[in-house]
């Protein structure tokens, strides 16, 4: 019986170690980390190194690096999006990996009312959000010391009644 | 020049900076000393760290009133995009010492969230709470009360937005700001009274020659009939863009920012006047 505890203990001790997924975001090296969730994360999408070398878009003092500027990112996001209810109203952020391929992946949502209190939009709005983001073509590769780099970047939408008002960063 | 590059480096660090925990010692306050020197383990580690993360909990675990630790854990989430973390810290941070730390979440509100009313209510709130100057922004780019001006302005209250950039321009001990007459320019500019709009956009010229300066002007020559001297602007804005000489921030884009796509139409729309 000791010898089973003991094997069923080593188990649990080595798949909480190789589980990509923290159960509790104190455990996460850094703010806003986004562990690879393969409930909602595309299995295809890789980083090209470790977890805990994912820049933020700001660290290479560049801002935004996106094909033609955020201008043509504000073009492409308005002439996608479809107005929804007028009782949607708040901030709706999606934050993301860019890799060091220039693809995107590990997308997640958070969505407050205008004073930045959680809260629910619809989720017409929520999810045309989420697919518009997903379909951002163009965010540039990134050489920062000797080699092309993973970095997290995020789009925060101002909704005000049903519409766009404010696209951030 | 060159006395406003260096505040701009250095402001921001004094402003972000620890405080003195002797201090608190001196006035009797043993427990926010502790906390002070517990909330010193975070030197030398990232904010987006979990050390740097750990020695602020660790603070308000001793003291939960040390409003500094509250604002200092916020700057992470702000950073990420994480909004509601960091207003339910700043909001604690504001609650325990609004003099200290409604400039921050004001400034942040405009430079984030574009959320102009909310920024105008801090920065007012602050202004009214002040026996003295207000202060500039985080990244030392806005005294307050010009970027409290820009939230007038995105709210459509241009004419209130000139009135306070005026007022702190007239003040004699008021140095004007890396961005002050571009923004007034532009105000100017989009009220059509186009002599205070040169005259604003030349003195951004003379004190910090940016891209944008360049555009406006060319925008101004344009809707005054005046070809070669729109074209010769906006020449200049392209050069000044390539070179990178332009209004920016590593965080977020700025008003009246411009882009290359801007300036290319422009000059095409200058080749097809009269």
């Amino acid at each position: 019986m000791a010898n089973k505890l003991a094997v069923l203990f080593m188990l649990i001790i080595i798949y909480s170690s190789c589980s990509t997924l923290p159960k509790d975001p104190e455990l996460a090296h850094f703010v806003g980390d986004i562990y690879f969730d393969p409930k909602q994360d595309d299995p295809q999408f890789m980083l090209c190194d470790d977890q805990e070398e994912v820049f933020q878009y700001f660290n290479f003092s560049r801002g935004m690096q996106i094909k033609g500027e955020k201008k043509a990112l504000d073009r492409y996001i308005k002439t996608q999006f479809k107005n929804t209810k007028a009782s949607d109203n708040g901030y709706v952020r999606v934050r993301f990996i860019v890799n060091c391929k220039g693809e995107t992946g590990r997308f997640r949502l958070l969505v407050s009312d205008l004073q930045f209190k959680e809260a629910s939009l619809s989720k017409e709005l929520t999810s045309q959000l989420m697919q518009i983001t997903k379909g951002i073509k163009g965010w540039q590769i990134i050489y920062h010391e000797g080699k092309n780099r993973d970095y997290y970047q995020y789009l925060t939408f101002k909704i005000v009644n049903g519409d766009i008002k404010e696209i951030l960063p | 020049m060159k006395i406003a590059l260096i505040l701009t480096i250095i402001i921001p660090a004094i402003l972000k900076s620890q405080p003195n925990c002797e201090a608190f010692l001196y006035y009797g306050d043993s427990l926010r000393y502790k906390a002070c020197k517990v909330a010193e383990k975070r030197e030398g580690h990232y904010q987006f760290s979990k050390e740097y993360q750990a020695a602020l909990d660790e603070a308000i675990a001793i003291d939960p009133g040390f409003a500094f630790a509250y604002e200092a854990k916020s700057t992470a989430y702000l950073k990420s995009g994480d909004f509601v973390s960091w207003i339910e810290l700043m909001d604690k941070a504001v609650v325990l010492n609004p003099k200290e730390h409604l400039s921050y979440r004001g400034w942040c509100r405009y430079q984030f969230f574009r959320d102009y009313e909310g920024a105008i209510r801090d920065i007012e709130k602050l202004d009214s709470l002040s026996k003295y100057d207000i202060g500039h922004s985080v990244n030392a780019h806005y005294h307050l009360h010009v970027a409290r001006a820009l939230c007038y302005k995105a709210l459509g209250q241009k004419e209130k937005a000139i009135a306070i950039i005026e007022n702190q321009l007239a003040l004699s001990d008021y140095d004007p700001g890396l961005f002050d007459y571009l923004h007034l320019g532009v105000l100017y500019l989009e009220l059509d009274n186009y002599q205070k709009a040169e005259t604003s956009l030349i003195k951004q010229q003379e004190i910090n020659d940016l891209a944008e300066n360049r555009y406006y002007l060319g925008m101004l020559y344009k809707a005054t009939k005046q070809k070669e001297k729109a074209h010769r602007e906006l020449e200049t804005a392209k050069q000044k863009y390539q070179k990178e000489s332009w209004l920016f921030d590593p965080y977020t884009e700025p008003m009246d920012k411009i882009y290359m796509e801007d300036i290319d139409q422009a000059l095409s729309l200058i080749d097809k006047m009269d």
